[in-house]
């Protein structure tokens, strides 16, 4: 699995890609310091995920958020930034960021909330979702435990597995012709498969429909490689 | 008799004279002391300079239309006295019912315009200009020499007007002054008034003019001085936001840094155990994590000060906070050897206006704070109601207390209760000051204490109950049909469009409202899911109507079921272009018609 790191400051990117590969040791971190040299290894190397610090240099995270989801839109993109602020994250989402981890998380949440972007699940602050009941409050003290969280059951949720995998490419920001696409299947099955994901979640934007997945805790599984040819 | 208006108003000039002459000695004396700062009127850069003026003209804006309305009452008063008195010829009346009337409606043309403030310049001016013509106006229409005496006085309100007000610049002001000293003397000449007995007014308004300046050039000096000020502490407030922007990126990337190789350390040493180092990679995380935690809680209060964090108005389960609460602190207060007990309210209201995410941070801070100051004992969260819109949330515990003399202090930042004997009570003492300032951020939110030294606290905060579940709205559950489903609806007036949001959102539907097309296209690109119904008015602002609605929303996903509301006749053409599955409904609708119209579109439920 590679996963791509774009931020400015050295000392912090080192640290987060080593706890990275303390945490999933078949992890391979490439690291960028601006959006410029970051582009230049998406272009290149076929990546998972992209780990995006807001602040840099340069292009700031949320214009090279919005150009990566015009030239990869299936590649996901988490944000990862040392401001905490609502309009931001929110802003962040609408352009298609698949979660947003605060820098200014405490220890364990901030390996937690690293582990649960890798194996496929939403991330989002407290500053938009209040403070969650973790699911595995048992281990809150000890460490992250090492390696993905099980993937969730889609009967579980009340959906089918065709439905749960709708739901995911509509979390990562696909639209429905992409989807029908990616699935192989006719636009307006998608819209079928669509219709009990929003009777299910009630809801309407996007971003509404992530704060719900993440705090139902739903896990997709590990992002696929998203820049491939 | 005509009315003189000469002798009280020359007792005023003579006191008004010898009060200037008083302030003045006065002044002398303060100049002798600072030589060089009397006259100094701080110039600024051009920016200052517009945002000062704009300042000015936002506060002179009450006391311009207070002018006008004034003057013109004075004039149509003069009017009546001259009336009542007789002997008032007919251009007199109709040249003052005139001016009259321009006053009138130069306070009209500020009254209420969003514009009002860019006028006040000109309008000022304008009025000023106005007075001093109408004065030689009059003179030269009556055109006898023996009425001077009376009008030259007239003069010395406007004079008070310009010269005590900041309307405009000192020079404008001075010009205008002096414009006036020399045209109202000068006309008096030509209509033949004799030099002899021009001369009183030119000196008396001479000495006006000079006084008025030295006051006007004051005011300005002061008024300078104080924006001046009030600007560099803005500035200084800026630059330290701006610093702390800063130190907080540069201090927490390191930061961060050492929180993951602490991290790391940490599931190393579980893998491989090794005593001797372990401890010390134990107290290192301990340092990191106090260090994060007050971090944020720095930011916090930043954040709350710098106005970042704007409060989020909604519907909160109260519950449902406190579950969480009582999630994240258990295992400290199990830590301490407290008994942390959160009482859920189990009737209802259930739910306050606020804002989830500062509210628990609020509430957050009172347990934390609870629990280090408890060596044993309790911690005790229960919600009340204390009147119909009011819940009372209580943090009680069996710790320390506070001695009376501390109740004020301990909101303050870097304030902590010294009790040598507990070492556990470790922080920076900013997590009261932050509750209390983002209490202050919420409406109808206040933060209080009672407490005893040596008996325990209560902290108590009063909570507005949201009054989604208490509007007169007939919830009725009994509607299945509609219960989950997305309602989009469009209407230009805000009135009726909550009425109708509140009534389908009381069904259990989901709604989205528009006041607008442009609203309406804003909504849609950022929704993913199609309306199972669209309702709009038919006539919206300007040109747009539901036919704008229905082609944007159809554009996007195709054909949706819609009604049409309306209160006023369609033509039939329109309704031919309707397109399939879109009924009319007659406003006004009750909740009958709108059940049964909804049914018709949207057919059984799937």
């Amino acid at each position: 699995m590679n996963i791509l790191l774009i931020d400015d400051h050295f000392c912090a990117r080192e640290g987060v890609a080593c706890l990275l590969k303390q945490l999933f040791p078949d992890l391979q971190v490439f690291e960028a310091e601006n959006f410029d040299e970051g582009l230049a290894i998406i272009r290149t190397t076929p990546l998972n995920l992209v780990l995006l610090d807001i602040q840099l240099p340069g292009k700031d995270g949320l214009a090279g958020l919005t150009e990566l989801r015009s030239e990869f839109p299936n590649l996901c993109v988490a944000m990862f930034s040392g401001l905490d602020d609502r309009e931001l994250v929110f802003e962040a989402l609408r352009l298609g960021a698949m979660g947003f981890i605060a820098k200014t998380l405490p220890r364990q949440a901030f390996a937690l909330a690293l582990r649960d972007v890798l194996s496929g699940r939403v991330y989002l602050p407290v500053s938009v979702v209040g403070p969650q009941i973790a699911p595995d409050n048992g281990l809150s003290g000890a460490t992250a435990e090492v390696g993905v969280r099980p993937v969730s059951d889609p009967a579980g949720l009340g959906l089918t597995p065709r439905e749960f995998e709708v739901l995911g490419w509509l979390v990562q920001g696909l639209c429905n012709k992409e989807i029908a696409r990616k699935l192989r299947i006719e636009e307006q099955t998608v819209k079928n498969h669509l219709r009990p994901i929003f009777q299910k979640f009630a809801v309407v934007r996007r971003t509404e429909l992530l704060v719900k997945v993440f705090e139902m805790g739903i896990v997709f599984g590990r992002p696929e490689v998203g820049n491939g040819k | 008799m005509r009315f003189s208006i000469e002798k009280p108003f020359v007792i005023a000039v003579q006191r008004l004279v010898s009060s200037i002459q008083l302030r003045f000695r006065q002044r002398s004396n303060v100049r002798s002391k600072q030589p060089h700062r009397h006259f100094s009127v701080p110039h600024f850069d051009a920016e200052s300079e517009r945002l000062f003026w704009q300042e000015r003209q936002s506060e002179n804006l009450y006391t311009l239309k207070t002018a006008l309305l004034l003057g013109a009452a004075c004039f149509l008063a003069f009017i009546a006295l001259d009336m009542l008195n007789g002997g008032l010829s007919e251009n007199e009346i109709i040249g003052r019912l005139l001016i009259a009337l321009t006053f009138s409606v130069l306070w009209l043309s500020l009254y209420r315009r969003p514009q009002a403030e860019s006028q006040i310049k000109s309008v000022a001016k304008l009025s000023v200009a106005l007075s001093v013509a109408s004065l030689t106006g009059i003179l030269f229409i009556e055109g006898n020499p023996a009425f001077y005496e009376q009008i030259w006085i007239g003069l010395l309100p406007m004079y008070f007007f310009t010269y005590g007000q900041m309307f405009m610049t000192i020079a404008e002001t001075l010009k205008f002054g002096l414009l006036a000293m020399i045209a109202l003397p000068l006309s008096g000449y030509l209509i033949g008034v004799e030099t002899v007995a021009l001369m009183p007014s030119i000196i008396i308004l001479l000495i006006v003019n000079a006084f008025g300046f030295c006051t006007r050039c004051q005011l300005e000096a002061r008024t300078r001085n104080l924006f001046q000020e009030r600007r560099k502490a803005e500035a200084m407030s800026a630059d330290k936001t701006l610093f702390l922007q800063h130190l907080s990126h540069n201090l927490c990337q390191p930061l961060q840094a050492l929180s993951c190789y602490s991290s790391v350390l940490d599931a190393a040493f579980s893998d491989q155990p090794c005593e001797p180092l372990q401890q010390v990679a134990d107290k290192l995380s301990s340092c990191i994590d106090e260090l994060n935690a007050t971090f944020n809680r720095i930011f916090d209060v930043a954040n709350l000060e710098n106005g970042r964090q704007i409060p989020k108005l909604t519907t909160v389960d109260i519950n449902v906070l406190l579950a969480k609460l009582e999630n994240q602190f258990a295992p400290q207060a199990a830590r301490r050897g407290l008994k942390l007990n959160v009482r859920l309210r189990s009737r209802p209201p259930y739910t306050v206006y606020s804002d989830a995410s500062i509210l628990s941070q609020i509430i957050g801070n009172l347990i934390d704070n609870a629990i280090k100051y408890t060596a044993s004992g309790w911690v005790v969260i229960s919600v009340v109601k204390i009147s119909d819109d009011r819940l009372k949330l209580h943090v009680c515990d069996s710790g320390i207390g506070i001695a009376d003399e501390l109740h004020s202090e301990i909101f303050e930042e870097f304030f902590r209760c010294r009790d040598p004997a507990d070492t556990h009570a470790n922080g920076l003492g900013i997590g009261l000051a932050y509750a209390l300032k983002a209490t202050e951020r919420l409406p109808k939110h206040n933060l209080r204490v009672y407490s005893r030294l040596h008996y325990g606290s209560d902290f108590q905060l009063c909570l507005p109950v949201s009054c989604a579940t208490t509007q007169g709205i007939s919830a009725r559950p009994q509607q299945p049909v509609f219960t989950g489903s997305f309602v989009f609806v469009v209407d230009a007036d805000h009135q009726s469009l909550n009425v109708m949001t509140e009534q389908l959102t009381a069904w259990g539907c989901l709604v989205q409202k528009a006041l607008s097309i442009a609203e309406t296209l804003a909504a849609l690109a950022e929704n993913i899911r199609p309306p199972d119904l669209v309702i709009t008015n038919f006539y919206l602002d300007g040109k747009d109507t539901a036919h704008d609605i229905i082609a944007a929303i159809q554009a996007d996903y195709g054909p949706v079921p819609t009604l049409i509301l309306t209160d006023r006749s369609i033509p039939d053409e329109n309704k031919a272009k309707w397109p399939e599955n879109t009924h009319l409904l007659r406003k006004p609708a009750d909740e009958a018609d709108l059940i049964e119209m909804m049914v018709k579109a949207m057919g059984k439920p799937t």
